[in-house]
């Protein structure tokens, strides 16, 4: 499968954080979400793929190119909506456009003024007047105009109500029809990712948890909940996110074994959503031997 | 390239306005000055134009969205550069169209004509003050080079204008002299265009330093 984005061993050093080596990659034609809490290193990767920052050592590949030696091929092909607008506010929609039109090779008015009318964006309203799920969309018509094939998107979900939020998530599903596309979508949000994402990359304390098919993750995860007592008698390592309580203890099984091995002993066996999953792996661990 | 000089004077729409007033002001407190007027002006226009945009550019955070786009950091440097020049000139147009409607108008207001004295000493007042600024600002962003600004502003806004007016009345002044004997007996004039050769180089070495700075900058 060819990839569309490659990472490895990316590093980043702050005075109190650390972008640890990490390694993932994007196969084309997917929607690969990218989760993990606040702080977790999410923003600091995307802005390292964007060259926003400069990366301290490792590779970032976009279609099989250097991010920095061919920066200007990449970036015509990548559509970008950020957490905030970042545009002038003074500044009507039209006027906005105008200015970054002539800046992509590829620039297509027809689709812009398609997307603007889809969104039922005001074309001539100043971009502060714009609500933010507006100014969201605006970015996205903006991001969908220029025939990009990678659309990377920073939390652009958050603070937005479920409405636009679904309008946003069809779009995406639309767009990924196109199998020489790709989305690469972080949010803390992961309800979205639930209902489009094939890939989830997970990010914790700068540290990649893993990189997977989102089908695999789910199928192989389980809440398991039980008697203290069980976390003696099934001897496994394969739990995290252990929390003890005078009733008993909950944690996520990594992996089916496990799961089957407790329910055997009588533990209760959730299926787990994808934020359990999130909050399983980034909870204080204890992990059981 | 266009669009992003363009940019910087669409954002600053309301401050155009402003400055049409900012020269009818400065145009007849300044008709006693002689012909350091204009030069101060364009100064000050120059100024205010350049604080604006960059100050629009700090409030949007918009390096994020420029250096997300297929745009060399050196093009976004050198916009910046370019638009000073169209600055001046609005400037000029400005002041020129005031003369203008002055003549047409019978007000007891005299508007010092603009000289050619008075448009090299404001060309190299606007080159050096942005040729020092801009390496700040691209180094540090608009809030800390926010007083860097200021200061030069003064600096250039009362110093320009009193290099005009050394140009154009006393032609015994010592330095001029040194510098039209260190010329072999040049003309004033042709010391002006020798000063404003010398300010281009100085904007022309300030660029190449601001884009390095740029380009280290991180977002």
């Amino acid at each position: 499968m060819e990839n569309i984005l490659e990472i490895k061993n990316l590093r980043k050093t702050f005075k109190d954080f650390t972008l640890n080596d990490i390694s993932f990659s994007l196969p084309k034609g997917y929607i690969t979400g990218f989760i993990g809490p606040n702080g977790s290193g999410k923003t600091t990767t995307i802005k390292l793929i964007m060259n926003l920052l400069k990366k301290d050592g490792g590779e970032i590949k976009v279609f099989g190119l250097d991010h920095i030696r061919q920066e200007k091929e990449v970036k015509n092909r990548i559509g970008f909506v950020y957490d905030e607008s970042h545009f002038y506010e003074e500044l009507t929609v039209e006027e906005m456009k105008r200015i970054i039109a002539p800046v992509y090779e590829k620039w297509d008015e027809q689709q812009f003024q398609s997307y603007i009318g889809k969104f039922a964006l005001p074309r001539n309203k100043k971009i502060k007047e714009l609500s933010r799920g507006m100014k969201v969309k605006f970015s996205l018509a903006v991001a969908l105009s220029h025939h990009a094939d990678l659309l990377i998107m920073d939390e652009p979900t958050s603070g937005l109500d479920p409405v636009v939020r679904s309008d946003i998530l069809d779009i995406l599903y639309a767009l990924i029809q196109d199998e020489n596309k790709g989305v690469f979508f972080s949010t803390h949000i992961t309800s979205d990712l639930d209902r489009i994402a094939d890939y989830i990359v997970m990010i914790y304390n700068g540290e990649i948890l893993f990189c997977t098919r989102k089908d695999e993750l789910m199928e192989n995860h389980a809440v398991v909940k039980g008697n203290l007592s069980l976390l003696d008698t099934v001897r496994s390592r394969n739990l995290v996110g252990i929390r003890k309580s005078s009733y008993g203890f909950d944690a996520l099984s990594t992996d089916k074994g496990t799961a089957a091995a407790f329910a055997k002993e009588g533990a209760v066996i959730d299926k787990p959503t994808l934020e359990d999953i999130m909050l399983y792996y980034t909870r204080k661990e204890h992990s059981h031997a | 390239m266009l669009n992003l000089i363009l940019k910087d004077i669409l954002i600053q729409k309301k401050t155009l306005a402003f400055l049409g007033l900012y020269i009818i002001i400065f145009s007849i407190s300044f008709q006693h000055t002689g012909a350091g007027a204009f030069a101060a002006i364009a100064v000050a226009v120059t100024y205010q134009m350049v604080a604006t945009a960059c100050g629009h550019e700090e409030k949007a955070g918009s390096d994020i969205i420029w250096n997300s786009m297929p745009l060399s950091r050196e093009k976004i440097v050198l916009s910046k550069y370019l638009s000073v020049f169209v600055y001046a000139l609005l400037a000029a147009l400005g002041y020129m169209a005031f003369t203008l409607l002055l003549s047409f108008v019978r007000l007891p207001f005299r508007i010092v004509p603009i000289t050619m004295e008075s448009v090299a000493a404001g060309l190299i007042g606007i080159l050096l003050m942005n040729g020092i600024y801009f390496p700040v600002y691209f180094k540090l962003g608009y809030m800390k080079a926010r007083v860097v600004s200021f200061v030069l502003f003064f600096v250039f806004f009362f110093g320009i204008m009193s290099l005009a007016e050394v140009v154009s009345s006393n032609q015994s002044n010592a330095l001029l002299q040194t510098i039209t004997a260190a010329l072999h007996g040049a003309s004033d004039l042709q010391i002006l265009f020798v000063m404003i050769g010398a300010a281009l180089i100085f904007m022309l070495i300030s660029y190449a330093l601001s884009v390095k700075l740029y380009n280290s900058r991180e977002f």
